[in-house]
């Protein structure tokens, strides 16, 4: 049994205006948590509170490099001005109150982990997705990737590599994983994900040197959520191909992903409430 | 989750350290003791002044590691959530028996939990950065080198996975839960797992305008309790597949039997009433292990002290059948503190002491149980002896994260 990717979903900053279906839910939500919801949102074909047959089997693992650092500071602002914290900011801050909301929102009660790491935070998450569907925990799985940097982080960058380098754009690609099986109209199925991180001097992570080869392309990463945004759009793009075979260099590691097209696809989305 | 046709997870290391004490003994000593240090967050900490108990670790002296462990560059490295992992992981490492040359032979998978751990922190840089005065850029060089579980690979000089679980206080539970699936996927041959956490300032005010710290010493489960006070520490185990273990005639100590996780899909902050993702949760863990409620002789929980917290915990507990007339529930927060990432490491570790103790005191700080409980608790003067070796961990986080670890002892 292996798992499908089912969806695959990209946002950005600049997509961050709510539809009304969310705002209710969203009045005090940070950019983070707008951006990993609206994702969400997306892959689920613009619904909510769907009603799954077994929503305990339905779960999301969001893997993040830096996680709400700007809500942070947020907080951190009150706190140097010696001003009262507010509850609900500091709350957003915590890493995981985005996954909270994902849940809330889209009925998802199994797990709901949040991962971080600087090097592969999308293919942590995308591992320990396949892993809780091939293992049985769960049919369904969110996998996310979700950056928001902060200017404090941007300015770092730029004064690290003596060069005005343009800003990292924000925002959060989602997958939906579906268990072979269940996933009968479309989708690619992992059959090979490969994770190898090498100890490197932290400011490394900001120059962000990736470089991601797809079934013989090259394609430069420039940003963290670089890898995730290509590999998003190769599969939406669908070109002739039975696999998409990549592979993700650094200096901090290696990645190996392999996905195969179900012969079946008729598009990727198909309906994948349980009603 | 589904039956595995594959290895039990044996531990075979164990490493604590907290308000409480530097070391597994000395936590346990503690905790049988009653000991509380609470004390107001000390000024070398962070700056400003708290005027909310906190259960601070004193004297953090890094061990004298072996250079056959230890081998990587770390001086340049060090924040307090790293030196509390390391010295969490160096008392597990050496409790294993596992040497440094064993250690790079095998796939090591390094799983930690933490929430402070993560987050750049450094209030002078911040502060000095916002007014343009272009501070030096070490503390980015420190925090962007300060991944947890990155930090301790390199150290340690092996090679495997690595991850770093950011699930707020059930951090260190969900750590232990990964690696045990990583061990069962052949993903790793060896797992260090658990979590830690220092204080810092942005939890103590966050909690306190959250109002659910308490200006006393907390009282989990009390009648009168009033809310948690924040604690730092770390809490690791040593994990292996059984068969490696026996072949290398390694130390057991137990086996982590079953892990289950869920969500309540409910609230931000606040858990739900009735323990919806806890209840979950716990059937999960308990079909992974292949026990049922009957099975469990003892159950460490989450138990923060806040009144939230305990009902949703014991009404969950309740619904699931478990008898607290029958089975000892205790919280070990009246010793350690709230640890948040690091509390799922160190009740997993307590956990298993108490299994291989075969006996429990009560919840310190737990006076008199409030009756309003569905599951009765074990008080502060009353003491357990245990009828099994099977005991179960649990935790609850912000965001409605629930997680169970169910835990075998061997004995002493």
């Amino acid at each position: 049994m292996k798992a499908v990717v089912a969806i695959a979903k990209h946002v950005s900053n600049a997509d961050i205006d709510l539809p009304f279906e969310l705002l209710s839910h969203m009045r005090r939500a940070d950019d983070f948590i707008r951006l990993a919801v609206l994702s969400a949102f997306q892959a689920f074909d613009q619904r909510i509170e769907i009603p799954w047959e077994s929503p305990e089997r339905c779960g999301l693992i969001l893997g993040t490099s830096f996680g709400p650092m700007q809500t942070n500071f947020d907080v951190l602002d009150l706190i140097v001005k010696g001003e009262q914290t507010s509850p609900t900011l500091f709350s957003h801050s915590v890493f995981n109150a985005a996954a909270g909301y994902l849940s809330r929102i889209f009925n998802l009660r199994g797990s709901a982990l949040t991962l971080t790491d600087f090097a592969y935070p999308f293919f942590q998450a995308l591992q320990q997705g396949c892993l809780a569907i091939t293992s049985g925990q769960l049919e369904r799985c969110l996998v996310l990737q979700v950056e928001t940097y902060s200017e404090l982080l941007q300015d770092a960058r730029v004064r690290i590599y003596h060069k005005e380098a343009a800003g990292w754009p924000a925002g959060s690609v989602c997958w939906l994983l579906e268990r072979e099986g269940i996933c009968t109209s479309g989708g690619c199925i992992v059959d090979l994900l490969t994770i190898e991180g090498e100890a490197v001097e932290g400011g490394a992570y900001l120059g962000c040197d990736g470089l991601l080869t797809q079934n013989g392309q090259n394609i430069p990463m420039s940003d963290p959520l670089g890898a995730a945004v290509a590999l998003t759009g190769i599969i939406n793009k669908r070109e002739n191909a039975s696999c998409y075979d990549c592979r993700l260099t650094s200096s901090y590691g290696a990645v190996e992903l392999s996905l195969r097209i179900q012969k079946s696809a008729t598009g990727l989305y198909r309906d994948t409430a349980g009603e | 989750m589904g039956k595995w046709a594959v290895s039990k997870i044996a531990v075979t290391g164990c490493g604590c350290v907290c308000a409480a004490g530097v070391d597994t003994v000395s936590v346990w000593r503690a905790l049988q003791d009653g000991t509380v240090n609470t004390q107001t967050a000390p000024g070398h900490l962070f700056p400003g002044k708290q005027n909310i108990p906190v259960f601070s670790v004193e004297g953090l002296v890094l061990p004298d590691f072996s250079e056959d462990v230890f081998p990587g560059p770390c001086s340049v490295k060090w924040n307090r959530t790293l030196a509390l992992t390391l010295t969490a992981a160096a008392e597990a490492i050496a409790t294993a028996g596992l040497s440094g040359e064993l250690l790079r032979e095998k796939r090591v998978g390094i799983v930690l939990g933490t929430t402070v751990g993560c987050t750049f922190h450094n209030e002078t840089y911040y502060v000095d950065w916002k007014k343009g005065r272009n501070p030096g850029l070490d503390p980015v060089y420190r925090y962007l080198s300060a991944n947890l579980a990155e930090s301790v690979q390199g150290i340690l000089g092996v090679r495997g996975p690595r991850l770093v679980v950011t699930n707020a206080c059930a951090s260190g539970t969900d750590a232990i839960g990964l690696a045990k699936m990583w061990l069962q996927n052949d993903l790793c041959d060896v797992a260090l797992a658990g979590g830690a956490d220092e204080l810092s300032r942005i939890a103590c005010q966050g909690f306190s305008s959250l109002m659910l710290t308490s200006h006393n010493p907390c009282r989990p489960f009390d009648a009168k309790r009033d809310g948690l006070n924040l604690g730092e520490g770390a809490g690791v185990l040593i994990l292996e597949k059984e068969e490696q273990a026996d072949a290398r005639n390694g130390n057991l100590m137990g086996w982590v039997k079953g892990y289950g996780v869920a969500s309540d899909a409910y609230h931000p902050t606040a858990p739900h009433p009735l323990g919806r993702g806890l209840q979950h949760a716990v059937r999960q863990a308990l079909s992974d292990a292949d026990v049922t409620v009957e099975d469990i002789a003892f159950i460490n929980a989450h138990g923060t002290g806040t009144r939230a917290n305990d009902i949703a915990e014991t009404t969950a507990l309740h619904a699931l059948s478990f008898k607290g007339t029958a089975i000892p529930v205790i919280s070990t927060k009246g010793v350690t503190g709230h640890t948040l990432g690091a509390a799922g490491g160190i009740e997993a570790v307590l956990t298993l002491l108490a299994l291989n103790n075969g006996k429990m005191r009560g919840t310190i700080g737990c006076r008199i149980s409030d009756p309003d409980l569905p599951v009765p608790v074990l008080a502060e003067s009353e003491q357990a002896v245990l009828t099994g070796r099977i005991g179960m961990s649990q935790s609850l986080a912000f965001g409605g994260g629930n997680s169970a670890l169910i835990l075998e002892g061997c004995g002493l």
